[in-house]
């Protein structure tokens, strides 16, 4: 742009001198050489300004442009900035996932009224977001009565619906009726069975290996 | 005349194509984002993002533009377009705009001022210069005057230039900010080959285009401007047609740039697009196959959570979007008022005799307008970029 700008300047000089030149000037044939002149040399600094740019190195002068040279951070930073953000949507999604598979287990095994399913634990593959395994808690012993949270336990409702608990007392040396707040843990080997024979056919139905899906009691 | 008339009739249609796409995009989008069920997600997501890079931008910012701001605070920004609760109402805008637009034209009418009263006083002095004892006399005054109005007209145009090129550079320093923002975002709604092909691309092609906006078309369009007043000075010594062959290189390097620059982005966009939903339906074709009844549940959660990072990507982008305009369009409208006031001038003095002055004006309009054009290109073609990034998220996830 240098040169261009320099002929610029020169052809800018080369007119206003022209009109100058031309105001003092006599009318007569003279204008018509002066007028001559003045175009040759605005030739002149055209032609000398063309010869000038074929002359040079043309690609000496053009910048490699890099990515570094822009300012821009390195695709690396960006890269791992996204993938970290893309983990948290991942642990995201696969926290659904889980919930709503242990949703679907526990919903088809408690269609069995011999054990009931309290909990069922999906662990998920990171890697490729397989089933690795189902853990299947079964509540051992009877099977708990609809509000069976309330046996046992003295709770009352008061006239707004809030629970009031009760204090409980504690007499030393009197016998204690420990019958109704202990549950038995151990299962029964019927349940047992019941058990193992659910969690093959939640295998089956979920296209996993037996030993893939386990269970216990509590 | 027919080369002006082409440059005239590309920049008023750039311009047109311009205002109507933004002003769509505007408006159309925003109402059907109002999800408040995903104001938390998107909260959330704008907490684990690096925006510091562009808020220091937005608060380095001219105070004029920060008050035209919806909201200063980047982060609260996004926030507010991706849940709805800022709205931009395009009748709000252009209302904005029109104001700008007369205040400035009140600005500089003592720009006006001085020009009609040059050119009335080199009529004058033309019609009386056979009343001096010599003609050249009056030529000389007369040549005097004009080249007192041409100084402050070149004045103000290497002003309007010079405004030009700090917006352009402000939009690639703007630019080079927000674009690592959309790339670790495309990143995250899984556009891994794309953000790939794109950041040596778009980073390079930016740069480029803005240096060869400064340093090549702009002083080139200057360049051709001085020499068309040359022109004005003597009817014997003409460069008019160097004026034009400047102007036309010009105007022929902004085209060929801006086909190439959009071409090059649409189809590494494409190809890049293709690329990730392929990875990802092999993924998603293998975990539905091996495990039959829920084996969609997986990708159908993975989709539902990608889609938050989406919304939020295409908020980040309207919020680009928007400060590219609003960095565009004070200046823009500071030149377009001084075209204005070049080619009223023109007009007015007409009447009075001096067709060369007028002449003058009237190129020097043209020339601003032409300055206007290859800003708002500039401002077009990194709001299509923008356009074109953001929407490459969307078919990334649309091809899942």
């Amino acid at each position: 742009m240098d040169v261009l700008r320099e002929l610029i300047q020169t052809i800018i000089v080369i007119v206003v001198l022209a009109v100058l030149v031309e105001m003092l000037l006599p009318n007569g044939d003279m204008r018509r050489y002066v007028k001559m002149v003045i175009g040759l040399l605005i030739i002149m600094a055209v032609l000398q300004a063309a010869a000038g740019v074929v002359n040079s190195q043309f690609m000496q002068e053009v910048p490699a442009v890099t990515v570094s040279d822009t300012g821009a951070p390195p695709l690396e930073d960006i890269m791992a900035a996204g993938e970290e953000l893309s983990a948290i949507n991942r642990d995201k999604a696969e926290q659904q996932y889980c919930e709503g598979l242990s949703g679907q287990v526990l919903a088809l095994v408690n269609m069995n009224s011999e054990v009931q399913a309290v909990d069922a634990r999906v662990n998920v593959d990171r890697e490729n977001s397989d089933i690795k395994e189902i853990t299947i808690v079964f509540l051992a012993g009877d099977k708990e009565p609809a509000g069976g949270a309330k046996e046992g336990l003295n709770f009352t409702d008061n006239e707004s619906g809030a629970l009031d608990v009760q204090p409980v007392v504690v007499e030393l040396g009197e016998k204690t009726d420990v019958h109704e707040f202990s549950r038995v843990n151990e299962a029964t080997p019927e349940q047992k069975k019941i058990a193992a024979e659910l969690t093959g056919v939640i295998a089956e139905f979920y296209n996993l290996k037996p030993d893939q899906v386990k269970y216990e009691f509590q | 005349m027919s080369y002006k008339a082409t440059y005239h009739s590309r920049i008023w249609g750039s311009l047109l194509f311009l205002t109507l796409y933004i002003g769509l995009t505007l408006a159309m989008p925003l109402a059907a984002w109002a999800a408040p069920e995903s104001a938390g997600e998107v909260d959330e997501q704008v907490g684990k993002l690096d925006m510091g890079e562009v808020q220091r931008f937005v608060n380095r910012m001219d105070h004029d533009l920060q008050s035209a701001l919806p909201e200063t605070d980047f982060k609260a920004l996004v926030t507010g377009l991706a849940t709805g609760r800022i709205s931009m109402q395009p009748t709000e805008i252009f209302n904005q705009c029109i104001n700008y637009l007369f205040r400035e034209v009140v600005a500089n009418s003592a720009l006006l001022g001085k020009l009609v009263v040059l050119a009335v006083i080199c009529a004058v002095l033309t019609n009386i210069t056979g009343a001096f004892e010599k003609g050249t006399t009056g030529q000389l005054t007369h040549m005097v005057a004009y080249l007192v109005l041409i100084t402050i007209a070149v004045g103000s145009f290497g002003m309007a230039i010079q405004l030009g090129r700090e917006v352009v550079e402000h939009m690639v320093t703007f630019m080079q900010a927000l674009l690592p923002l959309l790339l670790t975002l495309l990143v995250a709604v899984g556009g891994i080959a794309s953000a790939a092909i794109f950041h040596p691309i778009i980073f390079i092609t930016i740069a480029a285009f803005g240096t060869i906006i400064n340093n090549v078309i702009l002083p080139l369009i200057f360049f051709a401007a001085v020499l068309e007043i040359v022109s004005g000075l003597s009817e014997h010594f003409q460069v008019s047609k160097l004026a034009g062959l400047l102007k036309t290189v010009a105007m022929s390097v902004m085209g060929l740039m801006s086909t190439i620059f959009l071409g090059v982005m649409a189809l590494q966009g494409v190809a890049g697009a293709v690329a990730d939903s392929l990875t990802f339906r092999t993924a998603k074709f293998a975990t539905n196959t091996f495990i039959p009844v829920v084996g969609g549940v997986f990708s159908d959660a993975l989709e539902a959570v990608i889609r938050s990072s989406l919304l939020m990507k295409n908020a980040v982008g309207i919020a680009g979007v928007l400060i590219i305009i609003m960095l565009l369009v004070v200046p823009l409208v500071k030149i377009v008022t001084i075209a204005f006031i070049y080619k009223l001038a023109g007009a007015v003095i007409q009447p009075v005799g001096e067709d060369k002055i007028s002449n003058c004006l009237n190129t020097l309009g043209g020339s601003l307008l032409t300055v206007f054009g290859a800003v708002a290109m500039v401002g077009l073609l990194f709001f299509f970029s923008l356009a074109i990034v953001v929407g490459l998220g969307n078919i990334t996830v649309m091809l899942h």
